[in-house]
């Protein structure tokens, strides 16, 4: 019997031995920083985005991608900055860039360390400075920072070329931006790179190798058991690979070991995919409305963001909801909301059971 | 030989330890005597190249063989180790141990199959979970951590993983000289200013339109050797001092003198000062470098010159600057920024623009998009015919626009291979689902009208198509939306969004499109009008308390008409001429005067405190965005004035204006009512007013 079960993560991933995948990703991130542009990482939550961006330094996608020993990454993670100042930020960020860069002296947390920081490494030793921001949201809604700062961190890094990626919380840059503040301006520099769910050929390298390596096999039919509760999303796989990986231990009954596993999901992966849920638009609800109800899917920006959410998959030749579970949720949600009218599921419920246009007055 | 010597007294140790090893009883943990029989074993299979193949067997045998596989890791029999982890005896499994710890960092740079080292980690883990040393189970824990990563490394380099550089870049301004097109004309503009007798030039244009490269390419030389340019980012010298800029300019020149190399900087150095008498000092380093240059001239080039307006405040500098460059021979300057001269507010600022000459930065021609596209990526993408076009068609030949379109390209094709229209076609739909943060935050800045206006000609136009501005008045008449915009309102939205550089009008004609075709787009893709409407009143809910507020301020709101109707009952009883009045409507104004009068001191503080207790329950500042002060005043005023006539209406004698007061009061309320009951947030008629106005205000605000 197996004791430690290699599913258990749940947030960001540190050990490149536990991450995979991601080849195209990291492809279009490193070919963009390389080429000197900022990239915000975008996509909904909990789909690795963080992770991505530690593999960035992944001894292993580093020599994979042929990334040059000059290239530094400092990586910030700027949850420890909420509610934090101007120097605090600085301190945080000489002392993390000053390891990196080899620099023993970083001075005191002004803005002239930081440029004189990167007057040392990058024009003084050619290095190439990137700088991994985790949470990012978090420093643009932070109302201690000035738009000087920001202002300011938008000059250094034009001046010395040095690039930023960052990993939001929320979604898509849209909601990024609704939501953050005085920071706003320092994103004109950046570009977007949306992370999706993984390709179906990553997501089964995911199911399968952390099992193999603790001596359980996952067979064809355990397989499709965790697409069809999880799809290719990384966070769900995970949760759908733990518990199947419990269940195939040889103390544990093999008698209804789908509805155990679904079980299981569900009430671990449920808050989540309720999370989900509730983050869809109102085009992305009547669109699964209709798909759910056997309708057929016309292209459109609603559907194709659904694909690249890994809402809607394909998986062995026909087209479906990336998770049972979820599929049960939409479901039970449109009977609940038929049912009722209003409420405080109102936006839902309209969005699911009309089509007209909505308006809810002007100014 | 030695290798023979070498194997022959291998083969006779390992009979010795045959022995030995039976009945010494060596634990695992006894570090010091496994090394003590390890060690001189070692220095002999250090030097042995060939196997030390023993045939009669055994745990001599076993040690000695594992010991060659540590000092020989590539010709170790991977096999062999991982059985002789299952050894009974300690000292065969620490030999084991450190066999494969030697295999494994040989195996680091090898790159060994994947499959072996997946059966390695199994392997391991079989045996970490049998081992019952603590040293061997230690040792093993790492080997397992070991072969996990080294498994679980990306396979070497493929053909597609052989990482292209996107040469093409959105966002920073470009400092190389060859990724760098165009722009020819705009050089030669400023380069006759300045050698033509202005004194400083104001280079002005949209965001992203490549002010910044502009001044980097002077900055390199692009206007000739006749100038010596002197780039200052102002954006870095935010909310400083005065003399702390002048400071920075000083550096930046003394770099640029030094980067230059054609005059000494000896005796040039400015002493650092602050005060009032940092200028002259600035002045006299300007003067000695001029000098010193002569007959080249110095150049200053200021990027991001607004923020010089929150600097410069209202101090003389700018006046000082301005004589400075008045002075002949003397320096030149040249301003960029995104905002328009007439546009500025600090009248320092205009002093010093007074004499500038006004250069506009927009898009690039067809031939400089074509460079453009197709210079950085030479030999690697190849672009069909048409497709140049089209990405011209596509962005205006907004440079922006047009690095973003082929830095998708780029993407799609991974950096190599023909492009076609659908590769065009593909990367602009890329970034209509997946905007870049400028287009959102440019859309962000817009007023409401301007975004309406933008929205709805993008969802009425089709690419390249024109639309005449009276057309747009009408547009929300014919689609129904629940807004109607006057002819100026749109005329000053249009001008907003021209601002920009997001709509052009017709040469000779006033008809109007979208510059960009990826942005109109965007826009009518994820920005309709109905949208935008939606989002107005969910933002505006959104800044109005909850339910239990509302509440409260309803009842105090309540409580406040029920204390004023004892009020006006006494201001009747001692009014002059109540009675008359109560009996003519004809005085009702004259009756209303003397309520005024009587009781306007207790009745206007009293509802004026109960207003603005209301207002405040019902009104959620949130983002830190209150209501400014005098909206508060004029909201309060008004609800004195409703209590007033009210009270009057309801107290009044008579039974028409009875009827009037009562009915406006019930049907005031009762739609309150009804809005709260049919509203998720239970949000009523007064709370959605004051949304209303917490979200215009907030819009001003932003724009300003």
């Amino acid at each position: 019997m197996s004791i430690w079960n290699p599913f258990t993560n749940r947030s960001t991933i540190y050990k490149e031995s536990e991450f995979f995948g991601r080849r195209r990703e990291l492809y279009d991130i490193y070919s963009r920083l390389m080429g000197g542009q900022s990239v915000s990482l975008v996509g909904e939550r909990r789909v690795g985005k963080s992770s991505l961006l530690q593999a960035l330094d992944f001894p292993g996608q580093r020599s994979r991608f042929r990334i040059p020993p000059a290239l530094r990454i400092v990586h910030l993670d700027l949850q420890y900055m909420a509610g934090c100042e101007e120097d605090d930020f600085l301190e945080y960020l000489l002392e993390e860039a000053g390891d990196r860069l080899e620099v023993d002296e970083v001075g005191p947390p002004r803005r002239e360390s930081l440029r004189r920081l990167a007057k040392e490494a990058v024009r003084g030793r050619s290095l190439q400075l990137v700088i991994a921001l985790d949470e990012f949201d978090v420093l643009l809604n932070n109302r201690q920072i000035s738009l000087d700062f920001f202002a300011y961190l938008r000059a250094w890094s034009s001046e010395f070329r040095i690039c930023f990626v960052g990993a939001s919380r929320e979604g898509g840059v849209e909601r990024m931006l609704e939501s953050s503040g005085t920071g706003s301006a320092f994103l004109n520099v950046f570009g977007s790179v949306y992370i999706g769910h993984l390709r179906e050929e990553e997501a089964l390298e995911l199911i399968v190798t952390p099992a193999r390596g603790q001596g359980i096999e996952f067979d064809p039919s355990d397989i499709e058991r965790v697409v069809e509760l999880a799809g290719f999303h990384p966070y769900f796989v995970q949760i759908a690979c733990c518990h199947l990986f419990q269940l195939r231990q040889p103390d544990q009954p093999q008698d209804d070991l789908d509805v155990a596993l679904e079980q299981k999901f569900r009430h671990e992966a449920m808050d989540n995919l309720v999370y989900l849920f509730e983050r869809l638009s109102e085009e992305e609800l009547k669109a699964l409305r209709s798909f759910a109800l056997g309708g057929n899917l016309v292209d459109s920006p609603a559907v194709y963001h659904l694909e690249r959410k890994g809402i809607l998959i394909d998986w062995q030749g026909r087209r479906r909801l990336f998770s049972r579970t979820f599929e049960k949720l939409l479901q039970s949600e449109i009977a609940q909301l038929a049912a009722s009218d209003g409420g405080l599921e109102g936006k839902v419920a309209e969005g699911l059971l009309k089509d007209k246009p909505r308006g809810n007055g002007g100014p | 030989m030695p290798e023979t010597g070498g194997v022959a007294k291998l083969v006779g140790s390992a009979r010795a330890l045959n022995a030995d090893l039976a009945w010494r009883g060596i634990d695992a943990e006894d570090v010091e005597a496994y090394l003590r029989l390890a060690e001189p074993l070692e220095g002999v299979v250090r030097r042995t190249r060939r196997f030390p193949r023993i045939e009669e067997g055994g745990p001599g045998s076993d040690l000695i063989q594992l010991l060659w596989f540590k000092h020989h890791p590539a010709r170790a029999d991977l096999k062999t180790c991982l059985d002789r982890l299952a050894s009974p005896l300690a000292p065969i499994r620490l030999a084991a141990a450190e066999a494969l710890t030697s295999w494994l960092a040989a195996a680091e740079t090898a790159s060994p199959d994947p499959e072996i080292l997946r059966q390695t980690h199994t392997a391991l883990l079989q045996r970490r979970r049998e081992e019952t040393s603590h040293l061997l189970s230690f040792q093993l824990d790492g080997l397992v951590e070991r072969t996990e990563t080294l498994a679980s490394r990306p396979a070497p380099m493929s053909d597609d993983d052989d990482l292209s550089l996107n040469p093409y870049v959105a966002g920073l301004p470009i400092r190389d000289g060859h990724k760098f097109f165009g722009r020819g004309d705009l050089l030669r503009q400023i380069s006759t200013a300045l050698s033509g007798g202005f004194s400083s030039v104001v280079l002005h244009g949209a965001r992203r339109t490549g002010k910044t490269s502009l001044l980097y390419q002077i900055d390199s030389g692009a206007l000739g050797r006749h100038f010596l340019p002197v780039y200052v980012d102002l954006q870095a010298h935010a909310g400083v001092s005065v003399s702390t800029l002048l400071g920075a300019v000083v550096e930046a020149t003394e770099e640029a003198i030094l980067r230059d190399g054609e005059v000494s900087l000896e005796g040039l150095s400015m002493p650092p000062v602050s005060g009032d008498s940092g200028f002259q000092a600035f002045q006299r380093f300007v003067g000695r470098v001029v000098e010193r240059l002569a007959p080249r001239t110095l150049l200053f080039l200021f990027d991001e010159y607004e923020i010089l307006q929150q600097t410069l405040g209202a101090s003389d500098v700018a006046r000082q600057f301005q004589a400075l460059l008045e002075r002949q021979p003397g320096p030149r300057i040249v301003f960029a920024g995104s905002q328009k001269v007439e546009q500025l507010k600090s009248a320092s600022m205009l002093v010093l623009l007074d004499l500038a000459r006004y250069v506009k930065i927009s898009f690039l021609s067809r031939e400089e998009t074509r460079e453009l596209i197709t210079r950085p990526s030479e030999g690697r993408l190849d672009f069909e015919s048409g497709t140049v076009e089209r990405i011209f068609e596509l962005t205006g030949g907004h440079p922006f626009y047009v690095q973003l379109v082929c830095q998708e390209i780029f993407e799609l094709k991974r950096g190599r291979g023909r492009v076609g229209l659908p590769d065009v076609e593909r990367a602009t739909r890329q970034f209509t689902l997946n905007p870049s943060p400028h287009t959102v935050l440019t859309w962000n800045t817009l007023s409401l009208n301007e975004q309406l206006v933008g929205s709805a000609i993008a969802e009425r136009l089709r690419e390249s198509d024109w639309v005449e501005p009276a057309e747009i008045v009408e547009l929300f008449v014919r689609e129904k939306h629940p807004v109607r915009l006057k002819k100026a309102e749109v005329g000053q939205a249009l001008a907003g969004l021209k601002e920009i550089d997001w709509i052009q009008q017709e040469e000779n004609g006033d008809r109007l499109r979208y510059c960009v075709e990826v942005v109109r787009r965007w826009v009518s893709e994820n920005r309709s009008v109905w949208d935008l409407l939606r989002d107005f009143a969910r933002v505006a809910n959104a800044r109005v308390a909850g339910p239990l507020r509302q509440l409260f301020a309803w009842l105090i709101d309540m409580g406040a008409a029920v204390l004023g109707i004892p009020l006006l009952g006494f201001a009747f009883a001692v009014a002059p001429f109540g009675a008359w009045c109560e009996s003519s409507a004809r005085c009702f104004g004259l009756f209303l005067g003397s309520v005024f009068l009587l009781t306007a001191i207790p009745m206007i503080a009293a509802s004026a405190t109960v207003g603005a207790l209301a207002l405040g329950l019902r009104f959620l500042s949130s983002g830190g965005l209150p209501l400014q002060r005098a909206h508060i005043l004029g909201l309060t005023s008004g609800l004195v004035v409703r209590n007033v006539l009210w009270f009057a209406l309801v107290l009044v004698d008579h039974g028409f204006w009875r009827g009037i007061g009562l009915g406006a009061l019930a049907g005031l309320e009762g739609t309150n009512l009804f809005m709260c009951w049919r509203d998720p947030l239970r949000q009523g008629l007064f709370s959605r007013l004051l949304g209303f106005l917490a979200v215009w205000e907030g819009g001003e605000r932003d724009r300003s």
